[in-house]
């Protein structure tokens, strides 16, 4: 039995070697991949188709843009907008009372006409918030805030773009090269609006410190955050949440608020960022995340993935989903951590490595896998509207196809070699059988029966000689099979692969004619019938380990039941519970006798009894003997059990 | 087919194999041991089983590697197959059957349904000498069970007989009564008796009631009580 657990152990590490690692290379490989940033650009894609098919927003956005478009530049003579203007701009709004106002257009030099009645605007207008370039290293990059406005009263525009060009997230707070640390127009914005709703805001000394609104820290964005692989994190960055701000921005023109065609109620305590949305003036980024930006509602027909999406309108973004964040309690991008990242990538390859195994047709396999695909897909964009959860998709995605794909493969490949094997040896058996051993049988019986002269001796001889060299012309083939045969002590040979019925009444047939003290004395024999596990297809290893314990169990019988006239094989279903009986009348098996023989066997039969799912026992029959008995219950195959319950319906 | 009306008092054999050499030693030697008798042949599965079932034989002689059709490739798969539809359909006339095969080990999975098969059963290997093969014809005939030590490696006695045993000399039923309680024919359980007294290795004897003799050996086996 130590044999046979070795070879267990060989064929389990052989199993392991030729089926699953495969799939754990294709799972490894994935892990470099995205390590080192490959899969960076199809993660962030993957990530704006999910955003872009969110669901639209229900309620208003707390920000207001008054995009200032050619037809505003037309009517006020063009660009830049003149002081005057914008000025009179500023007074009007500031009538309607919103809570914050943002002016997204540079003013670091006058611009006359009205240069005065701006920089009395500036003054009389305590909640307007200006803006500035102011993180570039080259300091002729960066432009000026305007001069009458106080520093806290100004926020910087920098954006930054991601290496596919795309917009996805927004600096908050950064510290300038001189080391002063400033905050952006929109957390500006966001900062005064929520002022006004009494929720104060906390920040520590450095631009990275958390920063907090009441009791809403602000996730920070990291290099390796989401999908992102050593990405620029420097200050404190924050990722927009397109999914939750589908359709959200509400625009006003330049024009309508000079000639006061605005309802009241659509500045009145919102957040109003004035901006250019003009196509002359390039205030532009990319994103594929948005389904309707300012600019494409310009086109009637839908625009390509790509979209444009104007300064003012990213900062209008930035804005409101600070500001929801806070008061509504809207999610923001969260991440998992790193380590759980891979490790929900690795489970998903696992899970491809399960299916690949576990599911036997190719057919089968593919489309479970296109079902978990599905269902990944589904549970990563479910948890993005709910949570604003980031999961990987790309590399899991790639995993469990990658590993379930090449699982099958490898499976089915090793199971094609041992199918082939089989039919190579029992086609080689039928050619010997009708040629052959036929040839020798008549040439056997003629020998018995008559003489035969020498010459037809020598004849049929020669026919059996070509006969062979035929077949064996045609059959030179490794023959060794390793997987679906059972060697018993003996010369028999089992083949696996035939039904459980016959295989076991060849293990019972071929075990009571060794010559063995206990089966001597044995008058009846009681043969089993086993026709009641036809009822379930069994695996080969199960088969293995039902002819394993019935062989075992005889084998006992045999070597201890020494006396024994009586050998019961029984084979029934009891209640649902398959039951293979062995029971003799012999002395019994005394208790002490348990060399390390008798305990392998006893564990053997507790390994088959725990793979089957069933239970092991031995327990002295009435009057005198032993019972050996292996009980089970077979899985029932869900689509019959379906069909069933189907049918039951039915009636 | 229906024109020609088979004479129900004629005995007649059919032999099974698709081997000319096969079928030229056998069909003479059975010819000679029983006169009286037709021999029919048949070289694939097909056709065997259309004299079968037109001619009722009582015996048939069968080798287990057959073609399912004349010219194709014989196999022992579909023989046994054959043999196991034979034996479990529903006709009322199940002929004795002696299986003769260079490789008789594939009939060891059909051992249980020769233990409760209505006629007798025998098998043997092609190799071994005709004399051997009349005397398993013999013993099939008679409605025993004859099988070689690789296909059955000691004798046995199935649970169905042991049933007929325990009904007989436990309860004191009458064999119309067993009949009934196991639902079986006439036949069947006459062959069972007879198998019974073969593996309780009970001797025909003029002098001897072979029941009694039966109980006597299974009490002393303590198959009954």
């Amino acid at each position: 039995m130590t044999t046979n657990f070795w070879r267990n152990t060989r064929q389990r590490t052989r199993f392991l070697r030729e089926i699953v690692l495969p799939g754990a290379i294709i799972l490894s490989l994935v892990v470099v991949l995205r390590l080192s940033g490959v899969l960076q650009v199809q993660e962030w894609m993957a990530f704006d188709s999910l955003s872009h098919v969110c669901p639209s927003r229900r309620d208003t956005s707390p920000v207001v843009v008054v995009g200032i478009d050619e037809a505003d530049l037309q009517l006020v003579g063009g660009y830049p907008i003149r002081d005057r203007d914008l000025a009179a701009a500023l007074t009007i709004l500031h009538a309607y009372r919103p809570t914050v106002i943002g002016l997204d257009l540079f003013r670091d030099v006058p611009i006359e006409p009205g240069h005065a009645a701006l920089v009395q605007a500036f003054q009389s207008i305590p909640n307007l918030v200006g803006t500035e370039v102011a993180l570039n290293s080259e300091p002729t990059l960066n432009v000026k805030p305007p001069p009458n406005l106080p520093p806290d009263r100004i926020g910087f525009a920098d954006v930054i773009v991601d290496g596919d060009g795309k917009l996805r997230r927004a600096i908050l707070a950064s510290p300038t090269w001189e080391g002063e640390v400033k905050y952006s127009l929109p957390l500006k914005l966001a900062q005064m609006h929520l002022a006004t709703r009494g929720v104060p805001f906390q920040h520590g000394d450095r631009a990275s410190d958390p920063l907090r609104f009441g009791n809403t820290v602000l996730p920070r964005f990291q290099p390796n955050s989401g999908g992102y692989i050593q990405a620029d994190a420097n200050g404190n960055q924050f990722m927009l949440n397109f999914c939750s701000s589908q359709g959200m921005i509400r625009v006003l023109s330049l024009r309508d608020i000079l000639q006061k065609k605005v309802p009241a109620s659509l500045i009145q305590d919102h957040v109003v960022i004035i901006g250019m949305t003009a196509s002359s003036i390039k205030d532009i980024f990319f994103t594929s995340a948005l389904r309707e930006t300012l600019s494409s509602r310009l086109f009637s027909t839908p625009m390509p993935a790509n979209q444009l999406i104007y300064g003012v309108e990213a900062h209008a973004y930035t804005v409101g989903q600070i500001v929801d964040t806070v008061l509504q309690g809207t999610s923001p991008i969260r991440y998992l951590p790193e380590v759980w990242e891979y490790l929900w990538i690795i489970v998903w390859g696992m899970v491809g490595i399960v299916l690949g195994i576990g599911l036997q047709s190719p057919w089968k396999t593919l489309v479970s896998l296109i079902v978990a695909g599905i269902l990944l897909t589904l549970m990563c964009y479910m948890l993005l509207i709910m949570m604003g959860l980031w999961l990987p998709i790309v590399p899991t995605l790639l995993t469990l196809s990658g590993a379930g794909l090449i699982t099958s493969f490898f499976d089915r490949d090793l199971r094609f070699e041992l199918e082939q094997r089989r039919l190579t040896i029992e086609r080689t058996y039928e050619a010997v059988h009708n040629g052959p051993l036929q040839y020798l049988a008549v040439i056997l019986r003629s020998l018995g029966e008559a003489e035969l002269s020498s010459e037809q001796l020598g004849q049929q001889l020669r026919l059996l000689n070509d006969d062979l060299r035929q077949i064996f012309e045609h059959m030179r083939h490794d023959l060794s099979s390793q997987y679906t045969q059972l060697y018993l002590r003996g010369d028999l040979v089992l083949d696996l692969q035939a039904p459980v019925t016959e295989l076991l009444y060849q293990v019972y047939n071929h075990t009571r004619a060794e010559q063995l003290p206990g089966f001597n004395t044995i008058r009846t024999f009681i043969p089993p019938n086993f026709e009641p596990l036809k009822s379930h297809r069994y695996s080969v290893e199960q088969k293995r380990g039902l002819c394993l314990f019935l062989h075992e169990a005889l084998f006992n019988v045999g070597k201890h039941a020494g006396g024994a006239t009586r050998l019961d094989v029984m084979c029934a279903v009891e209640s649902g519970w398959y039951v293979l009986r062995v029971i003799d009348n012999g002395p019994g098996i005394p208790q002490t006798s348990n060399g390390l023989y008798a305990g392998q066997g006893t564990l053997q039969a507790r390994a088959i009894a725990d793979a089957l799912r069933g239970r092991f026992d031995r327990y002295p029959n009435q009057p005198q003997g032993t019972i050996c008995e292996l009980t089970w219950r077979m899985r029932q195959n869900w689509l019959k059990k379906l069909a069933s319950a189907v049918s039951r319906l039915h009636r | 087919m229906s024109q020609v009306n088979p004479q129900p008092q004629k005995q007649r054999f059919l032999v099974v194999d698709d081997h000319e050499a096969i079928l030229e030693g056998t069909v003479p030697a059975l010819k000679q041991q029983y006169p009286s008798v037709d021999v029919l042949t048949a070289q694939a599965c097909r056709t065997a089983q259309q004299l079968l079932e037109r001619f009722h034989p009582t015996l048939i002689v069968v080798d287990l590697s057959l073609p399912e059709v004349i010219g194709a490739t014989a196999s022992p798969e579909v023989g046994v197959r054959w043999l196991e539809a034979l034996m479990q359909c529903a006709s009322t006339q199940k002929p004795n059957i002696l299986v003769l095969s260079t490789n008789i080990k594939p009939l060891v999975r059909l051992t249980p349904m020769i233990n409760v098969y209505e006629g007798g059963f025998a098998a043997m290997d092609k190799s071994h000498p005709i004399r051997e093969m009349l005397k398993l014809a013999d013993l099939s005939l008679r409605g025993s069970i004859a099988l070689p030590p690789e296909v059955r490696s000691r004798p046995e006695l199935d649970s169905k007989w042991l049933e007929v045993l325990k009904l007989k000399f436990q309860q004191g039923l009458s064999d119309r009564a067993i009949r009934e309680r196991m639902g079986i024919g006439e036949r069947t359980l006459r062959n069972y008796w007879i198998r019974i007294q073969d593996a309780m290795g009970v001797v025909d004897d003029p002098d001897m009631d072979v029941r009694v003799q039966i109980e006597l050996a299974a009490r002393k086996d303590g198959l009954i009580h």
